[in-house]
């Protein structure tokens, strides 16, 4: 019953990041530059569920957003599945309750989705890609994401540990202490 | 695990007013520091101006106090017609907006007459900072299909690259993987228009054969080469001219006809069978 809570919370969570991302963020911006919300999503999803849960939600996610945004179906998906993968793994080298360790992880994926989703749009669209104007945005980028992971680090870091009790089984047996 | 102590909030606040602070000056015009100095200057004198009428009336006026009852009566009036002059200025508004669509469909139409032409508009943009396609609300029961061109009244905005029941995804001319053959106004010679990423209102022609002569101002059209743009579509005027040590890789930029930041109202181009 709680699992079916936090799908449905992930759910309403996913429509307003869309909401955020397509309206808000279109003037909320810095030099005309947006974060990404979508990724930071998939990245939280997989660190504080499991790497299965973490690709397929970056899985759903990614194909949704080629669907209603790209004009190629697939890229997105498989990025972001990996990514949501990826999440738990990274994290179980690190701590996932230091601010830092989030930043970080938060920004590198950004950077890494963004890199491949320009060279995939390179290679297969020959999209020509300025290098220093890429450098120029994707910096504002990775700027504005860190911010907005300061932001609401406490509110993601409290979510995420309840989301973690739920689906991880460790049952704590309170009377033994 | 976070703390949720006042450092910590402390540190959220300062990094919102940060953001907040990026966003603004960011997106701000040149002249930052008027609009700044502005507001400033405006709430002063307004209590100024105020301060110093009430302080005129009430030492110089004697009649002031008197007349203040027939002030109320004339300012009742005064607001009921204000509030009637509004509603008829928002209705004045709607018959401008709808009167300027249909002048812009009406161009377009004189403009591409063997077409038969599919109004829409657009309903979304691309979050993506590295790419500009754009979604519109006409799609395959409209009869929409895939390359088709979309145009506003300005010039060309791109073309159909896929298209779903209700909706259309276009790739428009600014997109970094668009190219366009177009041709320069005052000769018949072509060059490649391709967006640049960092801008939504100019795109760059390269390809531009050697002994073409270019001026900033020229027009450019679509050259109908390559079979997805008619010809003859306006794309927008050379801005700048890059001249290279090389003379064959010499390019310029294009301002775009069409302002992509306020791209509402399009026109989709259908061949008639």
């Amino acid at each position: 019953m709680k699992k079916f809570g936090v799908i449905v919370s992930l759910i309403v969570i996913y429509f307003v990041i869309y909401f955020l991302q397509v309206n808000f963020f279109s003037w909320f911006n810095i030099a005309g530059v947006q974060p990404n919300l979508f990724v930071l999503f998939v990245l939280f999803i997989g660190i504080f569920t499991n790497e299965k849960m973490g690709a397929v939600c970056g899985f759903i996610i990614g194909l949704y957003t080629d669907f209603l945004f790209s004009n190629s179906i697939g890229i997105s998906a498989v990025l972001l599945t990996f990514i949501g993968h990826c999440g738990e793994k990274i994290v179980k080298r690190f701590s996932r309750d230091s601010k830092l360790t989030i930043i970080l992880m938060g920004t590198i994926s950004v950077a890494v989705y963004e890199l491949l989703c320009v060279a995939y749009k390179s290679l297969f669209f020959s999209a020509s890609i300025n290098f220093l104007s890429y450098i120029y945005i994707l910096a504002i980028e990775l700027l504005f994401n860190m911010l907005l992971i300061i932001i609401f680090y406490p509110l993601i870091h409290r979510f995420g540990l309840f989301v973690e009790s739920v689906y991880s089984n460790n049952k704590m047996l309170t009377r033994y202490f | 695990m976070y703390k949720d102590n006042k450092s910590g909030k402390l540190g959220i606040i300062i990094t919102i007013v940060i953001l907040i602070c990026l966003v603004i000056f960011t997106n701000l015009d040149n002249n930052i520091i008027d609009k700044i100095v502005n507001p400033f200057t405006k709430a002063t004198m307004s209590i100024q101006c105020a301060y110093t009428s009430v302080v005129n009336k009430m030492t110089k006026d004697e009649a002031y106090f008197s007349s203040l009852e027939s002030a109320k009566v004339q300012y009742e009036e005064l607001k009921k017609e204000n509030e009637k002059l509004k509603d008829e200025n928002q209705k004045m508004i709607a018959i401008q907006a709808e009167n300027k669509t249909l002048k812009e469909q009406l161009g377009v139409a004189e403009n591409y007459l063997s077409y038969e032409l599919v109004p829409g508009y657009v309903i979304q943009r691309d979050f993506s900072n590295y790419s500009k396609v754009i979604v519109i609300n006409v799609g395959k029961k409209d009869g929409i299909e895939n390359n088709m061109t979309v145009v506003t009244d300005k010039g060309l905005v791109g073309y159909v690259v896929s298209v779903e029941d209700n909706s259309s995804k276009v790739q428009t001319i600014v997109d970094t993987a668009s190219a366009v053959s177009c041709l320069i106004s005052n000769s018949e010679k072509s060059m490649v228009t391709r967006g640049v990423l960092d801008s939504n209102k100019k795109i760059k022609g390269t390809y531009i054969d050697n002994d073409v002569v270019i001026n900033e101002g020229d027009t450019i059209y679509s050259s109908g080469i390559g079979g997805i743009y008619p010809k003859n579509i306006c794309i927008g005027k050379i801005k700048e001219i890059v001249n290279t040590q090389n003379k064959t890789n010499r390019y310029v930029y294009v301002e775009t006809a069409v302002d992509f930041d306020n791209l509402s109202d399009i026109v989709v181009l259908k061949k008639q069978k």
